[in-house]
């Protein structure tokens, strides 16, 4: 296994340690630029027949690794941008991934330079090597325009029933990335047909995959997948049931990463939908459970499963247990499962709000935690927890974060939320023009949208 | 994912990508508010912070930062286990990782990172088969 460190040269080395050591920026700008000026004297072309090729190439790819550098760090490398264009053409596998590299990196999306990589790649997605197959299709992601498109699609489509499952899952998600950027090239309708296809694959991974392109295409017609429904509990009973080769376990989790898109899909489909809903409740049951191992990828699961619930069309004995699994979020010590509580529960008080009372020391616990995202998210949940009862209480508190924060974008959203519950739950008159007042008082500057 | 950034505990950025088109300037204050917000929090807080249009989620390993960004709907503990899944990859490939690895092979951990995470979405979950591919590469060269 090749180890870093190994094939660097001295310089290369020197230049690293002296950015890591200097203390100010103006002393890294001055480093920078000397290996700046260093680089440009390097990258200029050589004179014919001087310099032995194999040897040229290796610290030409060096130099473009410095190049990286420098653009990460905030310079401009412009003048070496031909070379990493040129070293992509470089028969050498790994030159060509690393040309590639520092070309997706820094072109910018308008830079000519791209279209000097569109044959290359064409190329490379025809070669009978895997390897150069991927290190084309993983350029294209990063480098395709949408001019570029049309004259690569054709190729991209090929590769999504090539033998390799390596490739076919490239392929996906190249396609999905060229109808983001072109939609009139790869149309919404043939990217589904494709991706229909792709559920049953043969390789559970290349499956996986494509979950994430139905996800996107999901947000954008939820509709048409309903259709969908049944392979997609089907696929979701499966993994849930540790049916897949082990291989897929992460931590004894059978494919957390397939499972939560799957729940995710099904939520977008389910919404508002009695019918297509009913036909989740037991696999969203079942996969809870399933989940519940006490490990973050299981809590992960278990979120999303809550979620779900709270977004389709609402079962009891689902909401029951999502109660349940927020109660329990909101009591650990974890900070990060208190949040997801505290988030997961503002869901289910928006259309369940008897799920609030009982979990109501923990949240005040959380709002008088030191951590500050904990105690915004708990601000949240009140505010969707206000009612003609509680009104005065939740607003003293909106007002008073209102009075001790000086994010713009949290003003804004407090100023608004006051407003809105000092209207609509005001229990006095009297009341409501001194909780206006306060308000105006305290961010008279902001306008209320 | 929107973008994904390692920043060591003295603010020195040493790895970002930016998986959507940003502008110059909206990288520069994205890497200040990390530098902000991240860099002082206490260990036992939160891993998220929201910050309007999308979230930080992240993730120290010794001196090390990983933070992600990314839009308000995705879940965020899954998040933190692929930023683990690619600190896993990562180790595996440099033999127990440490920052100098990260900062004296960028364009190595980049290729890890893009077998992984392709356009931003976790695509290859298992280990083995992303560290395949980049030995097979590097052993073909002449």
């Amino acid at each position: 296994m090749a180890t870093g460190g190994v094939n660097l040269s001295k310089e290369f080395f020197e230049l690293l340690k002296a950015i890591g050591e200097s203390k100010s920026k103006q002393e890294e700008d001055r480093i920078i630029s000397k290996e700046v000026q260093c680089l440009k004297k390097k990258l200029e072309p050589t004179p014919q027949g001087h310099k032995n090729p194999l040897q040229s190439k290796k610290k030409a790819k060096e130099y473009l690794v410095r190049l990286l550098y420098v653009e990460m760090l905030g310079h401009d490398a412009s003048f070496g941008y031909i070379k990493a264009v040129e070293m992509a053409a470089s028969a050498s596998l790994y030159h060509k991934r690393t040309g590639y590299l520092v070309c997706g990196a820094c072109l910018s999306p308008d830079h000519e330079f791209r279209f000097m990589l569109v044959n290359q790649m064409q190329r490379d997605m025809q070669s009978a090597n895997v390897l150069e197959i991927c290190g084309g299709l993983l350029a294209a992601t990063s480098l395709i325009t949408p001019d570029m498109a049309p004259a690569i699609v054709g190729e991209v489509t090929k590769l999504i029933t090539h033998d390799s499952e390596t490739v076919r899952k490239k392929a996906i998600i190249t396609l999905h990335r060229l109808f983001q950027l072109a939609p009139d090239v790869v149309t919404f309708d043939d990217l589904y047909e494709k991706v229909r296809k792709i559920l049953c694959d043969r390789d559970p991974s290349v499956m996986g995959c494509c979950l994430n392109v139905i996800e996107d295409l999901c947000i954008r017609d939820p509709v048409k997948f309903k259709e969908l429904i049944p392979s997609l509990v089907s696929i979701l009973k499966q993994i849930a049931e540790h049916r897949l080769p082990t291989e897929f376990d992460y931590h004894k989790v059978p494919a957390p990463w397939m499972q939560i898109r799957l729940v995710r899909i099904l939520s977008m489909v389910g919404q508002g939908d009695a019918t297509a809903s009913s036909g989740m409740y037991e696999i969203l049951n079942e996969t809870m459970k399933q989940a519940d191992v006490g490990i973050n990828a299981g809590y992960a699961i278990v979120y999303e499963c809550v979620k779900c619930i709270t977004k389709i069309y609402p079962n009891a004995k689902l909401l029951d247990a999502a109660g349940e699994a927020i109660a329990r979020f909101i009591d650990s010590r974890s900070h990060n499962l208190k949040y997801l509580g505290v988030t997961g529960l503002a869901m289910i008080v928006e259309t369940h709000p008897q799920y609030a009372a009982q979990h109501q020391m923990s949240v005040m616990d959380c709002l008088e935690d030191r951590d500050e995202t904990l105690q915004r998210k708990t601000l949240d949940l009140l505010y969707r927890m206000t009612n003609p009862v509680n009104v005065e209480f939740i607003t003293d508190k909106l007002l008073l974060f209102l009075s001790g924060t000086t994010d713009v974008f949290l003003k804004k959203q407090l100023t608004t939320r006051v407003c809105s519950v000092a209207e609509r739950y005001a229990p006095s008159n009297s009341w409501y023009i001194k909780t206006i007042t306060q308000l105006f008082e305290v961010s008279g500057d902001h306008k209320i949208s | 994912f929107n973008f994904f950034v390692l920043m060591s505990r003295q603010g020195k950025i040493r790895l970002s990508e930016f998986f959507q088109s940003y502008t110059e300037s909206e990288k520069r204050r994205i890497t200040k508010d990390i530098a902000a917000d991240i860099l002082p929090r206490a260990p036992k807080m939160c891993n998220i912070i929201e910050k309007g249009p999308y979230k930080f989620v992240y993730r120290r390993y010794a001196s090390l930062y990983f933070v992600v960004g990314v839009p308000l709907g995705m879940n965020e503990l899954i998040v933190l286990e692929q930023i683990h899944l690619f600190v896993e990859a990562l180790d595996g490939y440099f033999n127990s990782v440490c920052e100098l690895d990260l900062v004296f092979s960028l364009h190595k951990s980049l290729l890890i990172l893009f077998e992984m995470f392709i356009g931003g979405m976790l695509c290859e979950s298992n280990k083995r088969e992303v560290l395949k591919a980049i030995v097979e590469a590097e052993e073909m060269v002449e």
